[in-house]
């Protein structure tokens, strides 16, 4: 039982690594096809990771910069666990929406404290714009996440994916909230005009501005199991997650090659730009959509 | 051994403990300790009804009992005491008068029996204000505006204990006694109006105490000024006094009678109770805006205070069995972050003699485990599992969800979501980032400091793992009083949604935790560098060895937050306008009764004694 948990888990991890950072190398021919360039080979993300980790050098700044990534980095893997892809469960059963929230939560604490670790301005300027961001974004997310909890009456991913399978995709009976989830997915992973907190241009990427070597491997790994989380729980709340692990994939691809063309030609938001624009937006627009699911589950 | 043996010897222990403390400060606050440490064993070993009464004079009769009711909060109550005073043994080490705060301290403790183990409404009263008088004077001896505080606290403690006493009279009136159990028996002899007037009247004194939203003006000067060993204190139990009261009146009146056969007639009957849950929605928001623009660390933990109060009035005001025994959780859950955050954030000032955020630096290599007891509470106050403050945050959230409302449930996220980024303010300003030149030879804490922070920080694990250790007991209240019990094990938690077992969170988490750290050791070991030695895009900053102070990063720390919160109208401006106006109005008055001089008060007492005779002779 325990054995098989453990397998399943790596094989988990193992699948999550090549089918993502393949998507992302691939992400980066789609922005340079749009912007008229030729683009990398998609493996050149897989390169760009193998060789940080296996760089002799690479700076620490105490105890807490390598705390706070062993953090981000386990909590993010931990999440994973928790996420139904399809038909792959790795505990059955154990798929809970908040808890897969809070527990990416902790990865985002842990590379906070990381980077403010590093005690570099620009990293601690980036943090702080990325917790004042969070406090957009997630709100909107959350209440019309909280919508379908309601209406189906469970709060566990599993149960939400069946129903979806039976009754149809919940992108079609509340297409304002699926549009609001995904510009807050959008927020989640940074993507533009939402990437204030990385901008490299104004504060030399952010929270990432003192990683070298082995860290920054390791963070990039954390981001790509992040976006899986977010990307994923996006396709199980909406899209009916799937009923094999391929039919997961193919949404997932989708949803993700979607968001990087959007975002691939829009500048960027100041960070309090972005609040406000959750809040005048995604939130009357999640309210919206409340009153009218609400409306018609009650009916 | 009953509660009034236990008040009485406290109270002489207060005298002894005081003279103690003259001759040798540190041996009495350790006596202190353990006469706290000896009361709670008493308390634990007296499971089951006990009841007591204490005769004072002209035959006036205090009742006591320990019963299921209060058993759990008179634990909590000698727990955070205790915790508290070990801290103080090393912690009062600066104060001006020692004998006398360990004296105030012991009589806090009397009043915290009296008032957890009430069984009517006098000795409630008698008690409650006994507080009061000994957290005036304990307030007034902090920091340099401590005096201030104090009289604001003064000032609404006495608003509250004035609604408290009119509802305690009208409960007389009505059914001709003062104790819970004649109340209980007449229930029925209560009308509708009297019932809400009475539920009016204790729930201002609560909300008053407790600090929510419209009243919430007195935490953050009372929390931020008072002394550094006293803040926990008053956030950990003084807030929860107004909580027990609100709990009380919850009993008596609704929700043991109404919950278990129809929760919708709760909210027919009491129409109040969908507005307190409002007021508590509102004052979480209210509060977590508050505290991410904080630049002191204690007022920005006071603030926290004000946003956790009121998810426990939520969950209280909201009339489930689960959001009520969230409520409860959430009482012990706060108890214990508050502890965390303010004991360890009291050894910063302890050492630095500052609170002031962006005035610290990079203390972590010199505070480790002070830095771990911070890192553990807010862990726990965000509600990341596997921390305590995941599981009543999670009762909370799942009533909310069963229950569809979106007003509140959006106010809850936005207080979780809220409070990373106040804890993470103190975190990155004073333990994080660069530390300046006169903070290098800073020491750890004494030891007993360091004992009772490790405590705080080792139950916070211990119940999060373990959330039956909190649950069990609530779920064995509930059915006791009446409410329908939530189903509680050792580590599983239960809602209508979903279950959830916190074991297995617990060892994926720690099973990823070790995955990143063997995948860590794999590669090449680190090269550890300076904290001066930054990327400075290929400058060369000089300043950064001599002055590190100018590269920390912790002034206006979410300057972009607080610019979308500039034009907004601020409750305490409001306050004080009207203080103006009313004090412009009454000029005349002072003008006539208040001029510095004799005279004035003279013509005040004589017209008063007139007034009064005129009133007898007709």
């Amino acid at each position: 039982m325990i054995l098989n948990i453990i397998l399943k888990g790596l094989i988990l991890l193992l699948g999550a690594f090549i089918f993502q950072v393949s998507l992302s190398g691939f992400s980066r021919k789609v922005v340079a096809r749009i912007q008229k360039r030729y683009g990398p080979v998609f493996w050149q993300n897989f390169r760009d990771i193998f060789k940080f980790l296996f760089k002799e050098t690479s700076i620490s700044h105490g105890f807490i910069f390598d705390f706070g990534v062993l953090m981000a980095f386990g909590g993010t893997m931990a999440t994973l666990i928790f996420l139904p892809y399809g038909s792959f469960e790795v505990i059955p059963g154990q798929t809970n929406f908040i808890v897969v929230i809070y527990l990416l939560a902790i990865g985002l604490l842990g590379m906070a404290m990381s980077a403010v670790g590093s005690a570099n301005p620009n990293a601690s300027i980036g943090i702080s714009r990325a917790l004042t961001q969070m406090l957009g974004y997630e709100l909107p997310f959350l209440i019309v996440a909280l919508v379908i909890m309601y209406i189906n009456k469970s709060s566990s991913l599993g149960v939400l994916v069946q129903n979806q399978i039976q009754n149809g995709w919940n992108i079609w009976s509340m297409p304002i909230g699926a549009g609001v989830a995904f510009v807050s997915v959008m927020g989640m992973l940074g993507k533009k005009p939402f990437d204030s907190p990385i901008a490299p241009a104004e504060i030399a990427s952010g929270p990432l501005v003192e990683y070298s070597g082995k860290y920054l491997g390791i963070l990039m790994i954390q981001h790509d199991f992040a976006t899986v989380i977010e990307v994923g729980l996006f396709v199980n709340l909406f899209l009916g997650g799937g009923q094999t692990v391929i039919g997961f994939a193919i949404k997932y691809i989708v949803v993700y090659i979607l968001m990087v063309i959007i975002s691939s030609f829009l500048p960027r938001f100041k960070v309090e730009e972005s609040v406000k624009f959750f809040w005048k937006w995604g939130l009357s627009l999640a309210l919206i959509q409340a009153i009218i699911s609400l409306g018609i589950y009650l009916i | 051994m009953n509660v009034s043996s236990l008040i009485i010897i406290a109270g002489l222990m207060s005298i002894v403990i005081y003279f103690i403390s003259k001759f040798n400060w540190k041996l009495g606050t350790a006596l202190q300790t353990i006469t706290f440490l000896v009361f709670g064993y008493f308390l634990y070993s007296t499971h089951g009804d006990s009841q007591s009464v204490l005769k004072i004079f002209n035959g006036v009769n205090l009742r006591f009992a320990i019963s299921d009711f209060n058993y759990l909060f008179l634990l909590i109550g000698v727990s955070v005491m205790f915790i508290v005073s070990i801290f103080s043994i090393d912690g009062i080490k600066k104060f001006k008068f020692k004998p006398a705060y360990n004296f105030l301290i012991t009589l806090i403790f009397v009043s915290i029996l009296g008032v957890f183990g009430a069984a009517d409404f006098i000795a409630l009263f008698i008690f409650w204000e006994l507080l009061t008088w000994a957290a005036f004077f304990i307030v007034s001896m902090g920091k340099k505006f401590s005096r201030k505080a104090a009289l604001l606290f003064l000032f609404m403690s006495m608003i509250s204990a004035y609604f408290l006493i009119t509802g305690i009279i009208t409960i007389n009136n009505t059914i001709g006694s003062f104790t819970f159990e004649a109340l209980i028996n007449n229930y029925d002899l209560l009308t509708y109006s009297i019932k809400i007037k009475i539920l009016i009247f204790f729930l201002i004194a609560g909300l008053i105490k407790s600090g929510i939203y419209p009243f919430h003006i007195w935490v953050r000067t009372t929390h931020g000024e008072s002394p550094h060993t006293f803040s926990p204190v008053l956030s950990g139990l003084l807030l929860k006094f107004g909580f027990y009261i609100i709990y009380l009146i919850s009993i008596f009146f609704p929700i043991s009678y109404i919950i278990s056969s129809n929760p919708a007639k709760l909210i027919s009957e009491i129409p109040g109770s969908t507005f307190f849950a409002y007021l508590g929605g509102i004052s979480i928001i209210v509060g977590t805006i508050s505290a991410i623009l904080q630049n002191d660390a204690k007022k920005l933990i006071a603030f926290s205070s004000v946003s956790h109060g009121g998810y426990i009035l939520l969950a209280f005001s909201f009339g489930t069995s689960l959001a009520f025994a969230g409520g409860l959780a959430h009482i012990i859950v706060h108890a214990l972050t508050a502890l965390g955050m303010f004991l360890s954030i009291g050894a910063v000032y302890y050492r630095t003699g500052t609170t002031k955020i962006d005035e610290m630096g990079g203390l972590i290599k010199n505070m480790p485990v002070t830095f771990t007891t911070y890192l553990v509470s807010i862990i726990s106050l965000a509600g990341i599992p596997p921390l305590v403050g995941f599981v009543s945050k999670w009762l909370i959230y799942q009533s909310l969800i069963v229950r569809g409302s979106y007003f509140l449930a959006f106010a809850a996220f936005f207080g979780s979501i809220g409070s990373f980024m106040y804890v993470f303010r103190p975190l990155a300003g004073v333990f994080l980032g660069q530390r300046p030149k006169r903070f290098e030879n800073v020491k750890e804490v004494p030891v007993f400091m360091q004992v009772s922070m490790l405590i705080v920080t080792l139950l916070t694990v211990l119940f999060g793992v373990l959330p039956g250790l909190i649950l069990k007991p609530i779920a064995y209240m509930q059915q006791q009083i009446g409410i329908k019990p939530i189903k509680a094990s050792l580590y599983k938690l239960f809602t209508e949604l979903t279950t959830l077992d916190m074991v297995i969170v617990f060892s994926v988490f720690s099973a990823g935790f070790i995955a990143a750290l063997i995948v860590f050791m794999l590669f090449a070991k680190p090269t550890k560098v300076k904290q001066h030695e930054q990327y400075t895009a290929g400058e060369i900053v000089p300043e950064l060895q001599t002055q590190p102070s100018i590269y920390h990063y912790a002034k206006n720390y979410y300057k972009p937050f607080a610019r979308i919160f500039e034009k907004f109208p601020s409750l305490e401006n409001w306050y004080r306008k009207c203080a103006n106006y009313l004090s412009n109005i009454f000029e005349i008055f002072e003008e006539f009764f208040y001029k510095e001089s004799i005279n004035g008060y003279i013509w005040l007492i004589t017209l008063t004694f007139l007034i009064v005779l005129f009133i007898r002779w007709f």
